[in-house]
């Protein structure tokens, strides 16, 4: 029973962490912007996202070392640099949109201004990293997100035609009015902000902070092969019904309030409730994963002693590293920057370097020294590599789409 | 080296690229630029349509309902600043900027006013207030879609 319980918790902990400021934004826009037409781009995300978090978390379990750990051993000290800068860069920039993101959300409570927030975020983020055990931290938060299914109901009570949805969703097109760059901008942002690099390099380093092992494989592959799917689905929930509501009106969602506006027609003030809560906690819980990660990136590479059961003074270069990029973050998010065009912009970025996170777990996962019979199969390696090209195409035509489209206009 | 600081140098300069807005240098782009500018006022007015919509169902919080007009508000104050900073190419646009921004101004005053009413708890007029919010919308969509 208590096995089962720990499955239910770790799997509503994937639900939860899969959804993120990212998520919130993105999905909105896009299903008022481009209707149902980037369903497929949440589906082809889902499945990557779920292969690589299994790969990196078996690679954790086997080795009981995370993945820059062994980019470094495996690949030498020159490219695993170039990897730590680029992730250390999009994770930290990530970390900005979700402390804007959780800010945000005080505000659709409060009605004050996000940015008189944003400072109390930070120190939020600071006590929860600091005092709160891993597990509580990791489950709260995840549990709390589930409040977020409110736009799964949202989509019964609107009762829409299920054929024509199904229609929409298998039979994409470009809307009237919008360019085919435009379209493939925002496909490319959807990606990113679906396979975040930095929920593999949390869910490997969280195998290693909960000393899995092998006997944990069934946690692992039931966090990521559930978890993740659901939290899909939470995804798509929100796009129809932006696309029901927003899209018919020629809404553009560029504030938060609108993505949750559907949800208050829906429900009401419970509604509205409810969506805060999710809100609160998809984005807090991603502000506290995108803090340890970066940390995690950077002791990894460099070996130093890392993690949440160490204590602040057992692991002094890692806790100054999170207070810095805490306070780097904090600062940056209180220069006015548009939060929503920063969230676009974090996981724009974080598309673009799917690759370096790709490529070295592929290859570690590949290897029998390391992995012995744990190493990947044939359809592990079949869809790493069909999504290592997907991630490398995207990549290579974010430039050009962000310049070319001036960012998603 | 000298050559990685070149690449370095120029890869920032593509980044920050998509950030500089040049002026109008054709009609078309002038077109193309109150187009943007009415499509974000019309959904601004459509955006606030709808939250007056859950306030007079009874479902929206005053404090949630303040929050969506004052960015509905914004939005087409961004509006109007970023078109209005566009130097018309010709006289024909001039008199185009004249009509675009005449009702980019009308669709801020509306959301004004329905934004001082939901702040003073004004709740009841908000439905009456709102009325001109369509119209102005409908006059907005000729500069949406010129083409129509």
């Amino acid at each position: 029973m208590k096995k089962v319980l720990t499955l239910a918790l770790g799997v509503m902990t994937a639900i939860g962490g899969f959804m993120d400021i990212g998520d919130l934004v993105t999905d909105a826009l896009i299903g008022a912007r481009f209707g149902l037409s980037m369903v497929w781009v949440t589906v082809v995300a889902v499945i990557g996202i779920t292969a690589y978090s299994e790969m990196a978390g078996r690679v954790a379990a086997a080795t009981n070392r995370t993945v820059f750990d062994l980019v470094r051993e495996r690949m030498g000290a020159g490219i695993a640099l170039c990897n730590v800068l680029a992730s250390y860069t999009v994770t930290a920039l990530t970390l900005v949109a979700e402390l804007c993101g959780v800010a945000l959300a005080f505000e659709l409570a409060t009605n004050v201004h996000y940015l008189l927030w944003v400072p109390l975020v930070a120190f939020l983020t600071f006590l929860v990293v600091w005092r709160m055990p891993y597990e509580h931290m990791e489950r709260l938060y995840g549990v709390l997100g589930l409040a977020l299914f409110v736009f799964v109901a949202a989509v019964w009570h609107f009762g829409p035609d299920w054929g024509q949805l199904f229609h929409d969703v298998t039979h994409p097109l470009i809307p009237r009015g919008e360019g085919r760059p435009t379209y493939w901008f925002y496909a490319i942002a959807m990606l990113g902000a679906q396979m975040t690099p930095y929920e593999v390099f949390f869910f490997s380093s969280g195998v290693v902070e909960h000393h899995w092992s092998r006997d944990n494989l069934t946690e692992i592959r039931a966090n990521t092969l559930v978890g993740y799917p659901v939290g899909g689905v939470l995804a798509v929930a929100i796009q129809v019904v932006a696309y029901l509501i927003l899209q018919p009106q020629g809404i553009e969602v560029k504030q938060l309030s609108q993505t949750v506006l559907p949800v208050v027609l829906a429900f009401g003030q419970a509604g509205l409730a409810f969506a805060i809560v999710g809100i609160v906690a998809a984005t807090f819980g991603s502000a506290l994963e995108t803090l340890l990660s970066s940390g995690y990136i950077v002791a990894h590479h460099f070996g130093w002693r890392w993690g949440k059961f160490e204590s602040p003074v057992g692991a002094t270069r890692f806790a100054t590293l999170l207070i810095v990029t805490l306070l780097g973050a904090a600062a940056f998010a209180l220069t006015t920057i548009d939060p929503i065009r920063i969230t676009i912009y974090a996981v724009y970025l974080g598309a673009a370097t799917l690759p370096f996170t790709y490529i070295p777990i592929l290859v570690i996962a590949n290897d029998r020294q390391y992995l012995g019979d744990l190493a990947n199969g044939r359809l592990a390696n079949v869809l790493g590599v069909v999504y290592l090209l997907v991630v490398t195409v995207a990549a290579l035509a974010a430039l050009p789409l962000l310049i070319s489209t001036k960012g998603g206009l | 080296m000298r050559s990685r600081h070149g690449i370095a140098a120029a890869g920032a300069v593509l980044l920050l690229l998509p950030a500089c807005v040049g002026p109008a240098r054709t009609e078309a782009d002038y077109r193309a630029d109150a187009s943007n500018a009415a499509k974000t006022a019309i959904s601004a007015l459509e955006s606030a349509q709808l939250t007056v919509q859950t306030v007079v169902d009874g479902k929206a919080s005053a404090v949630y309902a303040s929050l969506r007009l004052t960015e509905d508000e914004g939005e087409a104050e961004a509006a109007i600043v970023a078109f209005g900073s566009v130097q018309p190419p010709n006289e024909e646009m001039q008199r185009l900027r004249a009509d675009v921004l005449g009702l980019l101004q009308q669709a801020n005053t509306l959301l004004a006013d329905l934004r001082i009413a939901a702040f003073r708890g004004d709740h009841g007029h908000l439905d009456a207030i709102a009325q001109p919010l369509q119209p102005t919308a409908d006059k907005l969509q000729r500069y949406e879609h010129p083409g129509r």
